[in-house]
């Protein structure tokens, strides 16, 4: 004879908002949400280049003309002031993921400061480091980017 | 002393009785404390005094066993590590039991999903092919630096904070969830251990490391200071690296 089980396991409904109630929830799916904000950026360059890839790469002489896709992409789609704001806030959640990134990075680092001792490379080093580096990268982009102008 | 007794707070408790009830519901209490009083005595004082029927799982008081896990305001705490004083500005406080998992009773869970995850990495030592006739008079030797390895992540107590916490949890059941990915690593960074290659498929694995999508809030709850997430995030790089060398060395 089989004994009866009075077992009744109630399991409660996963709600959609469940991210909502938590601060710390809510900073996640924020810096998940950046993703948006990297997707616009993509498709706004892809944009450019293939409009860049439209003009008349061919012509002797640039002018107006020949490079009218390109020059629409700069003068009336990024000189259009929507696009301006979106850009900004596109800017500061890439800043928003970098910083918190940054701030998690430690976690993944886990080295000891030398062959015998029991003391772990400091966070602060990895979070620096990435400053760093990422200062560094700015730099070689505006860099490049200035030096390239005519 | 005449001024601690006056205080007194109101508790919420969530209470599924299986026999009656169909969905929980809450009953308010209100209880008297003074500064040293925990969540769990608490509760002491509500089954001793209201309601004799409460259920929830407790036992060393010291936060040793994990056995007292349950959500307060929201976030899952251990109930012997949680003082009422802690509160005082707060509304009231909200006790529930451990988020995702069924609840049986009150504020009991059933945490054999838990249980069975953790068992299936196989927790425990290993010893490699080279070991295997190692006599049980010999001790295995570890530097400190070996031991300060995975240290931190043996203090847990398995208690299921982490996956009251986890959002990966709470939407997919077969991720493995926080403590036992962080109790693999600490297993297979063990110098004396020999079974990586055994667990290396329960990390690799989809509902493995890369189930975790870093929310990070288990090393943010965790009532021993485990920091599962960053075992995780070490253990992506364990998975990437056996990834590459099954690459070039395929077995």
């Amino acid at each position: 004879m089989s004994e009866k089980s009075f077992r009744k396991p109630y399991n409660p409904p996963i709600e959609a908002t469940w991210w909502a109630k938590n601060p710390f929830y809510f900073r996640y799916m924020l810096r998940e949400g950046t993703s948006f904000a990297a997707t616009f950026a993509v498709f706004e360059i892809l944009l450019g280049i293939f409009l860049f890839a439209l003009s008349n790469l061919d012509a002797p002489i640039q002018t107006a003309k020949t490079a009218a896709p390109y020059l629409w992409w700069v003068q009336s789609f990024l000189g259009n002031p929507i696009v301006i704001v979106i850009n900004i806030a596109v800017l500061a959640a890439c800043l928003f993921h970098a910083v918190t990134w940054f701030s998690l990075m430690p976690k993944a680092v886990r080295v000891f400061m030398n062959k015998n001792s029991t003391d772990r490379l400091p966070d602060y080093v990895t979070i620096i480091g990435l400053y760093i580096a990422a200062a560094v990268g700015t730099v070689v982009v505006l860099g490049a980017a200035f030096l390239s102008l005519p | 002393m005449q001024e601690q007794q006056k205080k007194s707070m109101k508790i919420t408790v969530v209470r599924y009785r299986p026999e009656q009830d169909d969905k929980p519901w809450e009953q308010t209490f209100d209880v008297p404390y003074i500064h040293e009083t925990s969540i769990l005595e608490a509760l002491f004082y509500i089954k001793d005094h209201f309601e004799p029927s409460l259920s929830f799982r407790w036992s060393c008081r010291m936060a040793v066993c994990g056995s007292c896990g349950m959500m307060v305001n929201g976030v899952p705490h251990l109930a012997c590590k949680t003082f009422l004083r802690d509160y005082e500005n707060k509304d009231g406080i909200t006790i529930a039991p451990l988020d995702n998992f069924p609840i049986e009773r009150d504020l009991v869970v059933d945490i054999s999903d838990l249980i069975e995850k953790i068992e299936r990495i196989k927790p425990y030592i290993i010893p490699a092919e080279k070991d295997k006739n190692m006599p049980l008079t010999k001790a295995y030797r570890q530097t400190p630096q070996e031991m300060e390895a995975y240290r931190q992540f043996a203090q847990c107590i398995n208690c299921g904070i982490c996956y009251a916490s986890c959002p990966q949890y709470k939407l997919n059941k077969n991720f493995i969830g926080p403590a036992a990915l962080t109790l693999l690593y600490r297993y297979n960074i063990d110098t004396r251990d020999g079974g990586t290659k055994m667990r290396l498929p329960f990390l690799n694995a989809e509902e493995g490391v890369w189930g975790c999508t870093f929310v990070g809030y288990c090393s943010e709850v965790c009532p021993k200071h485990v920091d599962p997430s960053s075992a995780i995030q070490l253990g992506k790089k364990m998975s990437a690296t056996d990834y590459v060398i099954k690459m070039f060395k395929p077995e």
